[in-house]
This record gives structure tokens, C-alpha cells and sequence, in this order.
């Protein structure tokens, strides 16, 4: 092994984080499910004005609560005869950048206040008491008593969300980052002189950053339903605007008579919960150096 | 030869609390008692002791990775404890340590390469200086420099500790705690990463401080040999006359079974007598011998007064009073040597 001649190391087989990433998730054909699908709803959210063969607010008031199929609106009419599905395509505009913008910032505040608070341990006990003080109450009542506070507003809505959102998030970041804190390459690393913001950042995030994508994959549906129910009760998104959320409450008053319309953003809301939550595992894994390689291998030169 | 590092009174005491606001209470665990030893240049100084008995504790405070509570570490001439933050920083590059674990002492989520260049990174050298010099590391420890993109868990224990060598190595120090570097591989890949350890100690000139509770492997691997038991240190001097005639009880128990048998499985056995010997506490008050309780060569002075570690010819030292010139009472210790059987 001694004898090898002095060559620079070749470049082959070294791969950054987002190759593996997207191999992992094209390589796992339930990831790539869940991508397409997640990847449609942002695209038919984007191009919805162009693609919804009705304005979001048109009404048909003759047609009110037909079934789908109907001539001219395949999902079907709501109670003031406005078309689903081009309601259903606008409506994806909001109700993604809802679900997913709060989980990202709150991730983004969550991880660094989680890892400080496994580093610094009396920070870390001040942290993690206000947690659980804000844990005290369940995530829709605080979420309605925030944006009660602030007022209606889909701006105060998403912050609201994200106050929610970071005491769960901060818990999880915060078991990782206690976890990796006792691993012996972090003592190693305290041995080289690693200045201790280098450490936390440079060295353990990307042993505890795993651990929060997934979670705030999986949240991004209660988020999804958090921030329909704060539209239902108008201190989200103010009523006539499409949106999942309050189209599922609005069409809970007749759901006997016309079922398809909580029905359709419903089974929406369902189907994009279930996509991110696929997607989540399956970052995981294609994150982890140790479980990766199973992924690509039929890609993997010796 | 010369000192460097010279080690007075080291204690360290870890307090846990239990409980919480209220009925709290605390639980002392004395890991390192009153140590004192000089570790010379260019020597390997072998540390051993049952499980528990403050051996890495002792190691780590000579890093200083963990502050001692008391004593005093006297590196190259200076004061190691009165440091001030950048004097540490810079200290780091001539003290590394090695871990028992080598798979879990790596950063499973950066490349073995990214691992061995962060102490360079870390004291200002560019990355491509960094590159070559993390070649120049794996050639070193006898890896494959082309290997160096790929992630730890895709290297065997053995290599795994070639590389925390090599990354220990990086910023050229010229000491090297060993926290039981070789326990956790296969017999096999033992002998490997200690004929490794031996040819750079010669190579580099470097001094190691290699602890272990394989009194097989220190007794080879090590120049001087220091006992420990309880976070106190028995017995101190050159191995080979350690290992033949052990001094202090302790020893001679600890070593008894090993220096008879050669088996294998004979000594898996002394080992386990060994931690044996760790694990009943004894209860006693007020001040005594820390090996009191379990030791078959107890005088009644034992239970009253600490041995403090005396001279005991041949650069060797040891802390009993059987071995106490002023002490030793005539009539208890005619009975037989001290260090007859063994020998």
C-alpha cells in the first residue's frame, strides 16, 4: 500500500451532498412519486392562471353544488357555483408557500437556538424551559391566540406558525445535537483547537441537520391544516381567496349534499402531506453517507 | 533524559448532581487523586488499571481537555494550566490525542480527507497545502492517498485508526496521548497499528503516553509502566522490572495470572479478576491504603494512613508502607518478601 506512485487524487468518486440527493430520491421510486407530485403542485400552482379554465372567483350561481363530471367543470361546482378545480389549482399557490415557508423559517431559527442550547448547557436549560412553557399549549391554540394577538393577515398568520413551529422543531435539533455533543469526534475535535461555533456548525450540523429535514417534512402537513383552520376562523387567509384549507371548511356545511366539495382539497391536502412525508424519508437516507450508497450503487464506480 | 512534561498532584473530582430544585443531591466520583509523574521525552509511558480507575481522566487532563481541579502540569518548562486561550490553541498542535474508537472519533458525514485536514485548516493552512499534506499523512500511516474522498464507515477498524493517527499526526505534534488505541480492533489488526505507533514514535521522534488496561500489549509496547487503581497512582517505574517483580500488592494481583500464563484465554481471566478487584468498594473511614480492603498483605497501618509514593530503587517508586524503609514493621514483613512469588 506504501508503493503508490505520487499522484493528486483523482476527482472521481467524490460527490457532493445534492448528487446524492438527487440520485437517492430518482433512485427510490416511491421518493420519485412523491417529488413528481410535489413538483406538480408547484408548477400548476405557478401556471394556475393560465391552466384553470375558470377565474378562482367566478361564480355560476345556476350550477351551484353540481357534482364532477359536470359539462365544462370536471371537479364539480361549490355552494356559490364557482369551478373546483380552478379554485383547487389557485388555491395550491397559497396553501404551499403556507405549509412550507413557515416550516423553513422556523427550521432555520430552530436549529441554531437547538444546537447553542446542547452546546452552552445553561443557555440550553433557559431554552429549553421557555419551550416547554410555549409546549404547555397545544400548536392550533396558540397558533389562533398569536394571530388573534396580531390581528387577520396572512403575513401575521405565517408568523404565528412559526412561533408555533419552533419549540418542536428546537426539541428534535436539540435531542441530535446532545447525541452528536458526547460523539468522541467532537472531543477530537475540541483536541485540534476547532474554535467552538466551528464545531457546532462546520462539525455536528451535518450529523444533526438530518434529523430536522425530516421532521419538518412531516410537519409541513399539520402546518398545511394549522393554517387552514386559522383561515376558517378569519385570521388567515380572508374567505373569497382560494385556498385548501378554508375550501375544506367551507364545504363541511354540505357535505351530505355535496360531498366533492371539502372533498377535493381535502384528498389535495392529503395527497401533498403524504408526498412530503415520503420525500422526508427519503432525504434522510440519501443524506446519511452510511445508508447513500446503497442507493446509487448500480451508478457507483469502483 | 529529559522531562517533558512534568505532572504534580493532579486531582480531578466529578461532581453529578442528581434530582432536581429540590432534595438534590450530589454524587463525588474522585477520577484522579494526588498524581504526580514526569513523562519523558522520546519514552512511552504505559498507564494501566482496572475499568474506572481515572486512567483516561489522567490523560485527557495532561491535554488538557478536561481542567484538573488541582496540581500542576509543567509542559516543556512551562506552566501548562496558566495558558491563556490562544497559548492553548496553539498547544494543540504539539499535544494530540488518539480515541479507543477509531469509526466514532471520525466525522461520519465528512470524508476521511475533510477529517485529517481540519487541525490543518484549523491553524491557517490553505486548502491545497492542506491536500497534499493529508497524501503525505495517509502514505505515512500506510493508506492509499486515492482512498482519501471516501466516508469512514467505508473503512475497517484498522484503517479507521491509521486515519485518526494520521489526523492526530497532521499539525506534527510531539506528544500523543493514546486513550487505549488498539482495544477496540482484532488481535490481528492490533499488532499492525502498534508496529505503526512503534516506527512513527522512532520516525518522529515522538513521546507517548499510552494508556491501556492490556497489560500484555503495555508490557511490550512501553519503556516505563505507571499503575493506577482508584485514581491513584501505586507504582511507577521501568516496565520490565515492573512486570517481573511488581512491588506494590495491587500489582502483583493485577499481574499475577498474566505473568504465569501465556494463554490467552488465562489472561482474559486475570483481566476479569481484575475488574474484579475494581469493583467492590471498600468501606472504610477516615484515611487508608486505597487497596486496603482487598489487599492479602494488609498491615495494620494500612487502615489508618495513605502511603505516599516513595523511591524504591531503580528509578522504580511506590506507594506502600510494606515498602516504606522508615515503616516497615520488622516483625510483619520477615514473614516473607513482598515480592517473592511473582518473581
Amino acid at each position: 500500500m506504501t508503493g503508490i506512485p505520487t499522484a493528486l487524487k483523482p476527482p472521481i468518486g467524490r460527490r457532493s451532498n445534492l448528487y446524492f440527493v438527487w440520485r437517492g430520491v430518482l433512485g427510490d421510486p416511491v421518493a420519485r412519486i412523491a417529488a413528481g407530485v410535489i413538483a406538480g403542485m408547484m408548477l400548476a400552482a405557478a401556471f394556475a392562471p393560465w391552466i384553470s379554465p375558470w377565474a378562482p372567483n367566478a361564480a355560476n350561481p345556476e350550477l351551484r353544488l353540481m357534482p364532477p363530471g359536470t359539462p365544462g367543470h370536471l371537479l364539480g361546482l361549490d355552494q356559490q357555483g364557482r369551478d373546483i378545480l380552478s379554485r383547487t389549482l389557485h388555491g395550491a399557490r397559497l396553501t404551499l408557500i403556507c405549509g412550507i415557508l413557515p416550516v423553513v423559517i422556523g427550521a432555520a431559527i430552530s436549529i441554531p437556538l437547538g444546537m447553542l442550547g446542547a452546546w452552552y448547557r445553561r443557555l440550553g436549560a433557559v431554552i429549553m424551559r421557555l419551550m416547554d412553557v410555549l409546549f404547555a399549549f397545544p400548536m392550533a391554540l396558540l397558533a389562533i391566540m398569536l394571530a388573534a394577538l396580531m390581528g387577520p393577515g396572512i403575513g401575521n398568520m405565517m408568523i404565528a406558525l412559526v412561533v408555533t413551529l419552533i419549540p418542536y422543531n428546537t426539541r428534535v435539533v436539540y435531542a441530535a445535537a446532545c447525541l452528536e455533543r458526547d460523539q468522541a469526534y467532537v472531543e477530537a475535535a475540541r483536541a485540534m483547537a476547532t474554535p467552538d461555533l466551528k464545531i457546532l456548525f462546520v462539525e455536528m450540523l451535518p450529523n444533526v441537520v438530518a434529523a430536522s429535514v425530516v421532521y419538518s417534512c412531516t410537519i409541513i402537513g399539520a402546518v398545511v391544516i394549522t393554517a387552514a383552520g386559522l383561515s376558517f376562523l378569519g385570521l388567515g387567509v380572508q374567505p373569497p381567496t382560494a385556498e385548501w384549507g378554508i375550501m375544506t371548511s367551507e364545504g363541511r356545511s354540505f357535505i351530505f349534499n355535496a360531498p366533492h366539495i371539502a372533498a377535493v382539497p381535502g384528498i389535495a391536502i392529503t395527497i401533498l402531506v403524504m408526498a412530503f412525508n415520503l420525500l422526508g424519508d427519503s432525504l434522510r437516507d440519501s443524506l446519511d453517507p452510511r445508508t447513500r450508497l446503497r442507493l446509487v450503487k448500480p451508478a457507483k464506480e469502483t | 533524559m529529559e522531562n517533558l512534561i512534568e505532572i504534580r498532584n493532579l486531582s480531578k473530582t466529578f461532581r453529578v448532581r442528581r434530582g432536581g430544585v429540590f432534595n438534590r443531591s450530589t454524587v463525588v466520583t474522585r477520577a484522579v487523586e494526588d498524581v504526580g509523574i514526569d513523562i519523558r521525552k522520546g519514552e512511552i509511558l504505559g498507564c494501566v488499571g482496572g475499568s474506572g480507575s481515572g486512567k483516561s481522566t489522567f490523560g485527557r487532563m495532561v491535554l488538557r481537555l478536561i481542567e484538573p481541579d488541582a496540581g500542576t502540569i509543567n509542559y516543556g518548562g512551562r506552566d501548562l494550566l496558566a495558558y491563556s486561550a490562544e497559548e492553548l490553541r496553539q498547544h494543540r498542535r504539539r499535544a494530540q490525542i488518539v480515541f479507543q474508537d477509531p469509526l466514532q472519533s471520525l466525522n461520519p458525514r465528512r470524508t476521511v480527507a475533510e477529517n485529517v485536514a481540519r487541525p490543518l485548516l484549523n491553524f491557517g493552512m490553505d486548502g491545497r497545502a492542506a491536500a497534499r499534506r493529508v497524501d503525505e499523512l495517509f502514505k505515512l500511516v500506510g493508506l492509499d492517498p486515492r482512498q482519501s474522498h471516501r466516508y469512514p464507515h467505508e473503512f475497517s477498524g484498522g484503517q479507521c485508526q491509521r486515519i485518526a493517527i494520521a489526523r492526530a499526526l497532521a499539525p506534527e505534534p510531539e506528544f500523543l496521548f493514546l486513550d487505549e488505541p488498539v482495544s477496540a480492533l482484532d488481535v490481528s489488526i492490533q499488532a499492525q497499528i502498534l508496529n505503526l505507533l512503534k516506527r512513527l514514535q522512532v520516525q518522529l521522534g515522538l513521546t507517548y503516553l499510552f494508556v491501556s488496561h492490556d497489560l500484555k500489549i503495555v508490557r511490550q509496547f512501553c519503556d516505563r509502566t505507571m499503575v493506577m487503581y482508584r485514581g491513584k497512582l501505586l507504582e511507577t517505574g521501568d516496565s520490565a522490572p515492573v512486570y517481573q517483580a511488581p512491588l506494590h500488592p495491587f500489582t502483583q494481583d493485577f499481574l499475577g495470572t498474566v505473568l504465569h500464563a501465556r494463554r490467552n484465554d488465562a489472561w482474559e481471566r486475570a483481566a476479569e479478576l481484575a475488574e474484579d478487584l475494581e469493583g467492590a468498594p471498600p468501606r472504610m473511614d477516615g484515611p487508608h491504603c486505597p487497596y486496603a480492603a482487598a489487599c492479602t498483605r494488609r498491615i495494620d497501618r494500612c487502615t489508618m494512613a495513605e502511603p505516599a509514593l516513595q523511591p524504591a530503587g531503580a528509578g522504580r517508586s511506590v506507594a506502600c508502607f510494606r515498602h516504606d524503609p522508615d515503616l516497615a514493621a520488622p516483625s510483619q514483613a520477615t514473614n516473607s518478601s513482598p515480592t517473592g512469588e511473582i518473581a
